[in-house]
């Protein structure tokens, strides 16, 4: 079995990593357990398992619960993780790009490609110079947040609620959903959800209700679709990283 | 009025241009000089407010900022051969307003009077006194008057130390003035006060209704009624953390609901506490503190208490043999804006060797 421990930053990119999983192994011969580790000591199993003891893939999904401290937690875990007991071969980190101190630097609400660049790097080289196993670690973030790559699933929107068309969506707040690349063009991804519902009165605020919703709607397809498009590049690499190929 | 930067410097200890703003954390790891920092902002104020003497050997240099935006820098030496002051110089906004210089001119020293067309006059202050000391008036001498009240309204304590059964300025290790007990202070306050106390300590995780107060011959004494408990918990027996949240609380309250400026210095904060009290406590007072007029400078290596304080609010100490300073956003930015791309916590800032890295 291949052990895979997957460190997250909140809840909504722990509930999406899982049914990312489940849908596209097609909940086949895997196995997910999540946790939330909210302040480096109080490990707590969730409700989102999904146990296959026969699985031949393994995935510990762990919610930290602050942006800021998922380096920090797989730095603390990892030697343990590794360890011959353990015998997890891969920790994979997962955190949005948007953040307090993105919006502090940036300074407005326009994304900044350098500054994205730079993040990516400084994380890469404090796990470089940090981690025991730096090969064994990989990081990413979701540019600007996970609801980007929501907003890139086609229909999406549509299949919620049947007022919520591209067209609809365009004329409403001016974006043209099927032809912007929202990685590259929307600062605050979740807000945008939550204007697009609030057309038909409907809201997004991150809860675990309202995730749930929306993943409920995604298929397999979806995923497949998404990594095919030209779209959100940084989902693609989490993929990759999941070992989620086509 | 609040202090903007600190240097000290005797035959022990230098501390060099510590710079604060309205809410602080101080870090360091132990023996750096926390404690010290606290003691000697502590030691300032009772010079001033002359509750100890001045026939020993330092010299200050200390920037405050008054309630006009006004920099009122404050320099001083006293010396132990001397007995007393040997030299004190204050500049209002950069311009000279108090000078004196034993060595040079004796006895006398020279103050501005803004009474009498900003003419410098002479005073004749006792060697073992401050100016300050002999020559307190609203009027003539605003700058003085602001130094004196930033000291009168001065306060402190160390978080480990609060317990029922000692008053917080009868500590063994006294900081400043704290003034009285607890359930003394929570009896001057308003019935809005006291509500707005039980909703704050509901805030940080417990569950209780009210506080009562019961006056006992001349003893007060709070009892605390908690959610599904039938019987109200006097303050003495309350748990040593929940009493210290509720102290720091009521405290905080008290000084807040006075809407006066001051200072509170607390060592060790949240010392001892869980998780969930260590951080919403923090949250609360700094939060408390930013809103209001009073300007805090906390002390800890709480990790916990470490994760929740923004690190624009940080001091971290270095220390090289006797000379120790802080390093902050402010002295530094560069370092604390290249640690946001890190991806690390606030509490490997303090722990990780990323600060010995990037400090040349």
């Amino acid at each position: 079995m291949i052990k895979t421990a997957i460190f997250v930053e909140g809840q909504s990119e722990l509930i999406f990593t899982r049914e990312l999983l489940l849908k596209f192994f097609e909940y086949q011969s895997i196995w997910i357990e999540c946790y939330n580790l909210f302040n480096d000591q109080d490990l707590n199993p969730t409700e989102y398992a999904f146990l296959n003891k026969d699985a031949d893939f393994y995935f510990q999904i762990m919610n930290i619960g602050n942006d800021q401290k998922v380096i920090s937690s797989i730095l603390k875990r990892e030697k343990y993780l590794f360890s011959e007991t353990q015998g997890f071969s891969k920790i994979i980190g997962l955190r949005d790009m948007y953040s307090r101190e993105y919006r502090e630097i940036v300074k407005n609400s326009n994304i900044d490609f350098e500054i994205n660049q730079k993040f990516i790097q400084s994380h890469q080289e404090t796990l470089r110079a940090k981690s025991i196993y730096p090969e064994k670690v990989n990081f990413h973030f979701a540019i600007m947040e996970l609801e980007s790559w929501l907003l890139s699933i086609t229909n999406i929107f549509e299949r919620l609620h049947s007022d919520l068309s591209y067209e609809k969506i365009k004329k409403s707040i001016g974006i043209d959903l099927l032809n912007i690349n929202p990685e590259n063009e929307i600062f605050h991804p979740a807000d945008l959800i939550n204007k697009i519902l609030r057309i038909v009165g409907g809201s997004y605020d991150k809860k675990k209700g309202e995730v749930n919703k929306f993943l409920g709607r995604i298929e397999r397809n979806d995923i497949v679709n998404l990594l095919e498009s030209e779209k959100c590049n940084s989902f693609n690499n989490y993929c990759e990283s999941l070992s989620i190929k086509i | 009025m609040k202090i903007k930067e600190l240097s000290y410097i005797d035959t022990n200890w230098e501390l060099n241009n510590l710079q604060l703003g309205n809410v602080n954390l101080i870090v360091g790891k132990n023996s750096t000089g926390k404690t010290r920092i606290l003691q000697t902002i502590d030691l300032l104020v009772k010079m001033i407010t002359q509750k100890r003497n001045l026939n020993w050997g330092g010299q200050w240099d200390v920037k405050f900022e008054n309630f006009k935006g006004e920099e009122i820098h404050y320099q001083f030496s006293t010396s132990y051969q001397k007995q007393g002051v040997t030299f004190e110089k204050i500049f209002l906004n950069g311009d000279l307003v108090l000078t004196r210089n034993r060595k040079h001119y004796g006895e006398q020293a020279k103050i501005k009077n803004f009474l009498n067309k900003n003419l410098f006059e002479f005073v004749y202050p006792p060697n073992n006194k401050l100016v300050i000391h002999s020559n307190r008036d609203i009027k003539k001498y605003p700058f003085l008057e602001d130094i004196a009240n930033w000291a009168e309204q001065s306060y402190g304590f160390k978080f480990g130390n609060i317990s029922p059964y000692s008053l917080l300025n009868q500590q063994e290790y006294d900081l400043l003035t704290a003034v009285e007990d607890i359930p003394t202070l929570f009896k001057s306050l308003n019935n809005e006060d006291k509500t707005l106390i039980v909703s704050d300590f509901n805030s940080i995780g417990y569950e209780i209704e009210k506080i009562i107060l019961q006056d006992k011959g001349e003893i007060t004494i709070i009892y605390v009624k908690e959610k599904g408990i039938e019987k109200a918990i006097p303050h003495f027996k309350l748990s040593q953390g929940m009493f210290r949240a509720l102290a720091v609380i009521v405290y905080i309250q008290y000084l807040t609901s006075r809407k006066q400026p001051a200072t509170i210095i607390i060592d060790d904060l949240c010392e001892g506490l869980d998780y969930e009290r260590a951080t919403k406590l923090g949250e609360l007072i700094f939060n408390k503190c930013l809103k209001s007029e009073i300007q805090l400078v906390a002390t800890s290596n709480d990790s916990f208490l470490m994760e929740v304080v923004d690190l624009k609010y940080w001091n971290v100490l270095t220390r090289e043999g006797k000379q120790v300073s802080g390093i902050n956003s402010k002295s530094n930015p560069e370092i604390f804006e290249n640690f946001k791309f890190t991806g690390l916590s606030n509490f490997d800032f303090f722990s990780s060797n990323f600060l010995k890295s990037q400090v040349v």
